[in-house]
């Protein structure tokens, strides 16, 4: 079978020294804005040159800050494919990220196996195994912060490497379940021997899905908490400043890239980090000074946010409903999840196809007027 | 993202609110074209927009302390909601935060507390509640509804009402529709100078002069669905009668329509096979589905959706709440009221 290809990105990777923290990225969606939906979306995705490659909102100040947070480390496992490998670090090198291992799809050596060019479980199961083992011979545990997107199964997939790490599921089910993913006997094998190798540890902290292609929220209610939707940059960064992984240096990089390069106003502003606090992704308290102390002194206060919005803002925060504590997380039935996003993905085709058709006639007449 | 117009959605409006109300401002917060500032239980909404689509960015919430009526088509609570609501909302168009409000609430509601809590936009003109009607295509443009002001159901205007009302309703049809000079009408008993009351008569005089809408004359309520007009002028209470009519022979249309669809197998087929040419006629005749009645002349634009209206119905009235803040409609209408005033100060002869 064909390995997920793994190399490191930058020489220096080896060379730091007991991080606290690692960040998990996907790519596609979560980082870099791409459309899979048409031929045009491929192609222009294939390509285009690193300079062009155009940035989810506010994620390029998000993933540098982290970057040159102190023992951090970034991991990025993308289902892009090998041969972009060189565009995608000079990316990076053009933003200023630097990523410590950058592991990418073989689709060359796939080709006799249709169903694992699709399939993305098994793959990014295998790679965040690999980069994990790839991790302990450096460190004996660190934590992990996971980051994708609603396109996919991302966040099954994180919560899936949470759980077989962390031993919570057997190897019995996790090949029944892989199976059900659709992957092949020596993709199985290949995850149970890359498990085999790891010490029980429970690493993943957050698992943050940038909710891309605009899903509802309640979508990731059925994970049962372990997941935190986020509509942009800017939420992240408050979840994270709100656990201590983001200083108020990262918050007005977000911000400032947000208002700056893509023309968010104040009440973009606003509305994101009133949502955020609604949804529990971060308190009141953890909010209210982000909008007090820290944005009415940036470049934001240019585009509508200084003080007297800023108070504005502080009063209807204090008058927000209390969000309720999440309970505590149940094990997830994983192939009805599976098979749940596969629906959901199903119905958005259809919704979108049927978005421009005219509400029909018998509809009407058949419905009756109260 | 800059410089967008600020909406403020009242979701306690609507016989199924807050849900039709909430999906249609999810919807349009991804339209990106508008701020929505949504005036509702902001633990119920939150609870509700989580089965949504929609982008934070462009959609907050704030609270009120009413719950949303458990019923609906209870008017007294419908009422009592909106009494507790729209004050915020209002006050949210009067400290500068909002641009435009939406509700579907009890329209008396409505305009009682608009009026009340807005400054008129030129002193001693009172405010009209504009309706728009389906007429034949008109010779102005490819807009198919007609204005006709005022139909709030007040009992009299003066004549200087009435011209005022022929100044808002042409800057509406310039900014709104698009009419470069719109045709502008008073409705009365017959087309001649002196038929109709005396404030008709008078007001007939004065527009004769006007040169930044072309005045038609008088028109007949029989001539409205004609087209012969872009802005049709009535007192309240004859438009508030006229728009009753409208609407009931819409709902007899439509019943009919229904009964014959039950009634033989023959006269469904054919409806079938007129389905596309009845759909478009039901688009166009049903009231419910316009989206929301103008409440001009007051500083800030209040949109008056019907109570029945469904969700399509409502976007609708957010979209042209947004085209109506981005057009500067108050400022026309300022403008077109000032430029009226002239007309008075050349005489009435």
């Amino acid at each position: 079978m064909s390995e997920p290809v793994d190399q490191p990105a930058t020489a220096a990777a080896n060379e730091r020294a007991r991080p606290e923290i690692v960040y998990r990225w996907d790519l596609d969606k979560t980082y870099v804005q791409t459309d899979f939906s048409s031929v045009r979306g491929l192609l222009r995705a294939a390509t285009e040159k690193a300079e062009n490659k155009r940035v989810v909102p506010g994620m390029r100040a998000l993933l540098t800050g982290l970057s040159r947070r102190h023992q951090a480390r970034i991991i990025v496992v993308s289902g892009s494919p090998t041969q972009m490998r060189p565009k995608i670090e000079r990316m990076f090198a053009l933003h200023g990220v630097r990523c410590d291992r950058l592991v990418l799809k073989d689709f060359v050596g796939r080709v006799t196996k249709l169903r694992s060019v699709r399939a993305q479980v098994p793959y990014k199961l295998a790679a965040h195994l690999d980069t994990r083992a790839w991790l302990l011979e450096r460190n004996a545990d660190v934590d992990e912060i996971c980051f994708g997107d609603d396109a996919e199964v991302d966040a099954l997939i994180y919560c899936l490497y949470t759980d077989i790490v962390a031993r919570r599921i057997d190897a019995t089910r996790l090949r029944g379940l892989l199976s059900h993913c659709g992957a092949y006997d020596d993709e199985v094998r290949h995850i149970l021997s890359s498990l085999a190798k790891l010490p029980r540890q429970d690493p993943v902290r957050r698992v943050f899905i940038h909710l891309d292609t605009r899903s509802p929220p309640s979508r990731y209610h059925t994970y049962q908490g372990r997941v935190t939707a986020t509509f942009n940059a800017l939420q992240i960064v408050l979840s994270l400043h709100q656990d201590g992984l983001a200083g108020p240096v990262e918050v007005t990089a977000v911000a400032e890239a947000l208002v700056r390069d893509f023309r968010v106003d104040a009440h973009g502003l606003a509305g994101s980090i009133e949502d955020a606090t609604r949804r529990g992704l971060c308190s009141a308290d953890t909010a209210e000074r982000v909008v007090a102390e820290i944005l009415p002194h940036t470049d934001a206060a240019q585009a509508g946010f200084d003080a007297r919005f800023a108070d504005r803002v502080v009063r209807r925060l204090r008058q927000a409903p209390p969000v309720a504590p999440a309970g505590e997380p149940e094990p997830l039935a994983y192939e009805e999840l599976f098979d749940a996003e596969h629906r959901f993905a199903s119905a958005r085709k259809m919704a979108r196809k049927a978005a421009s058709r005219v509400p029909g006639f018998r509809d009407f007449l058949e419905s009756e007027r109260e | 993202m800059a410089h967008q117009p600020t909406i403020v959605i009242d979701t306690y409006g609507g016989n199924s609110a807050p849900d039709a109300i909430l999906t249609a401002a999810a919807k349009q917060s991804l339209s990106g074209k508008a701020q929505l500032l949504l005036v509702g239980d902001a633990a119920e909404l939150q609870r509700r927009l989580a089965s949504l689509s929609y982008d934070p960015m462009r959609l907050r919430i704030v609270g009120a302390p009413a719950p949303y009526p458990r019923h609906t088509g209870d008017a007294l609570a419908a009422t009592q909601a909106a009494r507790a609501a729209l004050p915020i909302a209002l006050d949210l168009l009067t400290d500068g935060e909002g641009d435009v409000l939406v509700t579907a609430a009890p329209p008396a509601v409505a305009w009682e507390l608009s009026c009340d809590m807005l400054k008129p936009i030129a002193a001693g003109v009172p405010p009209a509640l504009a309706s728009v009607v389906p007429t034949l295509p008109r010779s102005s443009g490819d807009d198919p509804f007609a204005l006709v002001l005022d139909v709030s159901g007040t009992p009299s205007h003066e004549s200087e009402s009435l011209v005022a009302f022929a100044a808002m309703g042409a800057a509406y049809a310039r900014v709104v529709s698009g009419v470069r000079q719109p045709q502008v009408s008073l409705l009365s008993t017959g087309l001649g100078l002196d038929d109709g009351p005396p404030a008709v008569v008078a007001a007939h005089r004065v527009l004769k002069k006007a040169s930044d809408f072309q005045f038609v004359g008088n028109m007949r309520a029989v001539d409205i669905p004609r087209g012969y007009a872009d802005v049709v002028v009535s007192d309240g209470f004859t438009g508030h009668a006229v728009r009753g009519l409208l609407e009931g022979l819409t709902d007899l249309t439509i019943d009919a329509a229904r009964y014959a669809w039950k009634s033989k197998v023959t006269w469904r087929a054919g409806l079938r096979l007129l389905s596309p040419g009845v759909g478009m006629l039901k688009r166009v005749s049903e009231f419910k589905e316009y989206g929301g009645s103008p409440l001009l002349g007051l500083e800030k634009l209040v949109l008056v959706a019907n109570p029945d209206s469904s969700e399509t119905a409502l976007a609708n009235a957010i979209a042209l709440a947004g085209k109506c803040a981005r057009r500067g409609l108050s400022t026309e209408v300022a403008k077109q009221l000032d430029a009226t005033q002239e007309l008075w100060q050349g005489g009435t002869s």
